[in-house]
């Protein structure tokens, strides 16, 4: 418990704290109290009339907020992703998105060919290729905590900023030599950026690297919950996932962070609706002992219609437990449904158990 | 931190008692003074409806930071610390390489997810047991140590808060 960096926390945190004082606004807050326990006829009034004339949309931010959490949660005032330039395409990763060319290839959950650019993310979704540098211009996306971004962050050694906030960058060797990197490493999320230009095409992706609280398909940055909040949708109540959406975006996150996103093509959202439709009913309970030292790892899929509520639908891909879920309707989660909602968004699979998921 | 209601004791002198504890406290979650005060604002005024319905519980402080918590953690909280060219420039600059590592520490906090955030603090600068961590957050004590071992892995990545040879704290 005492090695370097708790101690360094202790004494950083002390420091940084100890000395903070409320100011004087805090100390109205007593005070309004008090005031307000002598008007509280007049406040009764107040707020019979504000029931009146209907809740303001703080109001009403402020009640979803309370019944509801960040997964339907307004994004209204959050940063949202800038949309890409003509001719390139955004990238989600750990917090920070990043533009590429539209025709670069975007790494899914195989190893991605080698003979275009493409993006590769170094998160287990690729595994046993993502480590490699490809013979072509490449973009490798690691978690610094990882080994692979445990490597490429030690490169980074020079300040830098991302949107104005700290951040290193540097240049070096890949493990084993060669090709030599051009590393961004983003202390706020823990995401590093490497580019192998080897075609020297010369595109600023480095420099195009942003932070987004809310990215292109509409996935909030972080969340605290899988746990999906009571649909508004009346046929949300009896169905798992509505008929009609018109746009579906799944949000794959990893201990809070998302780490990859995806809009969900015409085709796409068919087949996986008939794939929910056909989940059972019955729900494979969690299997003790494995939850618990799992790291959090699923997928959210947020479903927009035309008119009224958006739908959520949460399913945790690491068994705890196998079902999926719109916050009143509950499903088995199926081999097949986890396939389709993580195909394009990666898969860790942190228990290493693939094999043993649920069947139909 | 953990307290009896005083019966004798009204909203106002729980806010003059608690106060800069929860300012701190709310400092350290957001990484931002002016944020941690907003805060520990809003849970109070959230207590204060609890105090008036005498449905406020038993423990006062721990369920002030409770609901500090839930608030935290549900995102309503954005403020995030920012960093100019300045602030990393006068750091640099300070000779004492002790102050410039718990500026660097501290501003690799709020590196962290929420959660982990919230562990680290409740655990070094509150003092508390994983065990009533896990209470006020409403999980199981594994998912505590989870985050602390996944924040301190992620802190230990970072050259800057490696040991090194005449640091001195």
């Amino acid at each position: 418990m005492n090695d370097h960096l708790e101690t360094l926390l202790r004494s950083t945190l002390h420091d940084q704290l100890d000395q903070v004082q409320p100011s004087d606004e805090l100390a109205r807050v007593a005070a309004q109290r008090g005031s307000a326990r002598r008007r509280r006829a007049l406040v009764a009034i107040s707020a019979a009339a504000a029931a009146v004339v209907g809740l303001s949309t703080a109001g009403m931010a402020l009640l979803q907020s309370l019944n509801g959490d960040s997964l339907t949660a307004s994004t209204d005032g959050l940063r949202t992703a800038p949309a890409p330039p003509a001719g390139q395409q955004a990238v989600s990763f750990h917090g920070i998105q990043l533009f590429v060319p539209s025709d670069w290839a975007v790494g899914a959950s195989s190893c991605p060919g080698t003979g275009r650019p493409h993006v590769r993310f170094v998160d287990g979704a690729s595994a046993g290729c993502a480590e490699a540098p490809a013979p072509v211009t490449s973009v490798l996306l690691a978690d610094a905590s990882g080994q692979a971004g445990t490597h490429y962050a030690a490169l980074a050694t020079s300040p830098a900023f991302v949107d104005g906030k700290p951040a290193r960058r540097g240049r070096g060797p890949a493990p084993g030599g060669a090709p030599v990197a051009d590393v961004l490493l983003v202390p706020q999320t823990g995401a590093v950026v490497v580019v192998f230009d080897l075609e020297q095409a010369g595109f600023p992706v480095l420099d195009s690297v942003h932070f987004a609280e809310v990215d292109q398909v509409g996935c909030r940055d972080q969340i605290t919950t899988f746990v999906p909040p009571a649909p508004q949708r009346q046929d949300a109540r009896t169905e798992l996932l509505p008929g009609g959406p018109v746009r579906v975006g799944v949000c794959r996150y990893v201990d809070g962070w998302l780490m990859r996103s995806h809009e969900l093509a015409g085709a796409e959202i068919r087949g996986l609706q008939q794939l929910l439709g056909a989940a059972p009913i019955d729900v494979q309970t969690t299997r003790a002992g494995r939850c618990s030292v799992a790291q959090a790892e699923g997928v959210l899929l947020r479903a927009e219609y035309a008119t009224g509520e958006p739908v959520v639908l949460s399913a945790r891909i690491d068994g705890c437990p196998w079902q999926v879920s719109n916050g009143t309707v509950t499903r088995g989660l199926t081999g097949a449904l986890i396939t389709a909602l993580t195909d394009a968004v990666g898969h860790t699979n942190s228990l290493g158990n693939t094999g043993e998921l649920p069947t139909q | 931190m953990v307290s009896v209601r005083r019966t004798d004791e009204s909203f106002d002198d729980f806010v003059v008692r608690t106060g800069p504890a929860l300012v701190r406290f709310g400092t350290g979650l957001t990484g931002d003074r002016a944020a941690g005060e907003d805060l520990a604002q809003e849970a109070l005024t959230r207590c204060w409806s609890s105090w008036q319905r005498s449905s406020f519980p038993e423990h006062q402080d721990a369920y002030a930071r409770r609901v500090m918590l839930r608030i935290f953690l549900r995102g309503r909280e954005r403020t995030r610390p920012t960093a100019t060219a300045t602030d990393i420039a006068d750091r640099t600059d300070d000779p004492a390489a002790s102050v410039v590592e718990r500026d660097l520490c501290w501003h690799a906090l709020q590196g962290l997810s929420r959660a982990q955030r919230a562990v680290l603090v409740l655990r070094y600068y509150e003092d508390l047991p994983d065990e009533r961590i896990a209470d006020l957050l409403g999980c199981p004590t594994s998912t505590i140590r989870s985050h602390a071992a996944r924040a301190l892995a992620k802190l230990r990545t970072l050259d800057e808060l490696r040991p090194h040879p005449g640091a001195t704290r």
